[in-house]
């Protein structure tokens, strides 16, 4: 059960640092610009927190 | 008793499957006007009309049960129109708390804040941050903060727009928070969609809502990606802006008699200026008025800003206060999993947050809003209709003889394919609201899902199938040109109602998928 929640907030945090890269070349940007990776980064473990 | 080959229950329910399929197109397609009667109105007929059909099916066979009002009433499950009230009460106490503007309030400072002089999020990070926020807060209708958050997200998308040079900005912005606003009533556990599908199978609360949460983010990026790159969408007045700056420009050269100056600016114009390299903002452009720095004249008007200025601040203090303690008891109402009814603890959690917020009974009530509850209700009296009419068997042994249809001894879409389609019905036919469909059709699927397990073997895959049809369902509302959440979007960017939908759409069969693919490979275990 630990186990799943920790790969879980991994797969978020990853989901989100992917959506953060979408943004990022959405928005014109190289798409590992800081930005939008700790954006995404940051989306995915609240996500997975609440 | 056998008509036409076939036996009159199968008929009856076959009618009434074809009838619910014929509504659902109808309005989509505009031939029910929806000025007239909505969908919602519409589907509570076919409930009555189905209701006649058994009627008629029991003089000729009394094989065949009659479905009576009370029967009718009866499908209708309150557990997840309460939960939905409790949640639009608690939402309503902490927009008048302020906390949505306390959420906006802390995206423009996260925007500015830098360690050791580099930005961490800057503007991209801010804009990831503010279209995924209703999926982070989870409210259980997303046009709660797709209206709350919608000037924010608006504002950010002209800021980014003018930086940029590139209009198509907004859109991108826009829609991205759109789309993941519409889709946030999946996983929100204040009354959700997912409810439905996790109260069918028996899963715990909120077991569906990481997996979905998961796939709204992926969603959310690639929606953004298909608006800046297939299908933009410019706002009206930054079009307006731009044709009256050329059309000043080129007064001015006419005046000059300097046509070439035009004719390089146009030039300009057509391809992208440079994006500048740090994140400092450009000067105002010359047709916005400059504001005023705020330097009161009088005593009088120095005490009247003072004190407007301390309620603002008083007013974010009690929006920072009453979304802390939002997000401190969601988080450990998932954590704990307590005895005690969802629909209670937010009734408790709004009082408490009337109390910090200061807001009264008429506040509260206001938040409820009327047209997730009727379309749910309607959805419960449709689809209680056609499951006492044995239209549920009917899909079932339709969508089984799809899975069996075999040419030339090669199945064209096998069980899988047909569990595919099934699971993005919703947003292939996208309503106003995800619960209509979701209510009706969340019986048919269960069942579906079900015969997988049975000829799979494996028991994720009801999870599966159930996780992925609710996600499409909640998103679906934001491409439905009947009154969809895009409707917000398109109406505040004054573009082509509905013109939103394909990106939206894009973004939604990925979700549907990345939601599946977690159920599987990630929480799966614990649901089983």
């Amino acid at each position: 059960m630990a186990n799943e929640r920790i790969i879980l907030l991994g797969v978020m945090i990853v989901a989100g640092i992917l959506c953060g890269m979408m943004i990022n070349v959405a928005l014109d940007r190289k798409p590992w610009e800081l930005g939008g990776i700790t954006g995404g980064a940051v989306v995915g473990f609240l996500m997975w927190l609440l | 008793m056998v008509v036409l080959g076939m036996e009159l229950w199968f008929i009856i329910g076959l009618i009434a499957l074809i009838l619910f399929f014929v509504v659902i197109v109808a309005s989509l397609l505009g031939f029910i006007p929806q000025d007239r009667l909505p969908i919602q109105s519409a589907l509570v007929l076919t409930a009555f009309v189905i209701a006649i059909l058994a009627f008629i099916g029991n003089i000729l066979d009394p094989s065949i049960s009659q479905i009576g009002f009370i029967d009718l009433i009866g499908m209708i499950i309150i557990h997840p129109i309460t939960a939905l009230a409790a949640g639009f009460l608690a939402a309503g106490a902490l927009e008048v708390a302020g906390a949505f503007d306390a959420a906006a309030d802390a995206l423009t400072r996260l925007e500015q804040l830098k360690v050791k002089g580099v930005a961490v999020f800057g503007i991209t990070g801010t804009v990831t941050l503010l279209i995924n926020m209703p999926t982070i807060i989870a409210m259980p209708c997303g046009r709660i903060l797709a209206a709350a958050l919608m000037p924010a997200a608006l504002g950010l998308g002209y800021k980014v727009a003018r930086r940029l040079g590139d209009p198509r900005m907004v859109g991108v912005i826009v829609f991205a928070f759109i789309v993941n606003a519409a889709a946030s009533c999946g996983p929100s556990p204040l009354g959700g969609i997912g409810l439905l599908g996790e109260g069918l199978a028996k899963l715990p609360l909120a077991s569906l809502s990481d997996p979905q949460q998961t796939g709204i983010i992926i969603c959310t990026g690639v929606c953004a990606l298909v608006m800046k790159f297939v299908t933009p969408l410019f706002p009206a007045d930054m079009k307006k802006e731009e044709i009256k700056k050329k059309d000043e420009e080129i007064e001015v050269a006419n005046d000059g008699g300097e046509e070439l100056t035009v004719k390089v600016k146009e030039e300009e114009e057509e391809g992208l200026p440079p994006p500048p390299d740090d994140e400092e903002e450009p000067p105002p452009p010359d047709d916005e008025p400059i504001p005023e720095p705020l330097t009161p004249e009088s005593p009088k008007e120095k005490e009247s800003l003072f004190k407007r200025m301390s309620r603002m601040d008083t007013h974010l203090k009690n929006g920072y206060i009453s979304l802390g303690l939002f997000m401190i008891v969601l988080a450990l109402t998932l954590i704990l999993q307590p005895v005690i009814p969802i629909q209670t603890i937010l009734v408790v959690l709004a009082m408490v947050i009337m109390l910090i917020g200061r807001a009264k009974i008429q506040d509260l009530m206001a938040g409820v809003i009327l047209h997730p509850i009727m379309a749910m209700t309607a959805g419960f009296l449709v689809a209680g209709a056609m499951g006492l009419a044995g239209g549920f068997d009917v899909l079932l042994i339709l969508l089984r003889g799809l899975a069996e249809f075999e040419i030339a001894g090669f199945a064209i879409l096998g069980y899988l394919g047909v569990a595919i389609i099934l699971v993005n019905i919703p947003t292939i036919m996208p309503m106003p609201c995800g619960r209509i469909l979701a209510a009706a059709l969340v019986p048919g699927v269960y069942v579906y899902g079900e015969a997988l397990v049975e000829i799979t073997g494996n028991q994720i895959v009801l999870p599966v199938v159930l996780g992925a049809f609710i996600v499409n369902a909640a998103a679906s509302c934001g491409p439905s040109p009947l009154g969809g959440i895009g409707g917000i979007g398109e109406g505040n960017m004054g573009v082509e109602i509905g013109s939103s939908g394909k990106s939206q759409q894009c973004g939604i069969l990925f979700a549907t998928g990345v939601t599946g693919l977690v159920i599987a490979f990630v929480v799966g275990a614990t649901m089983i």
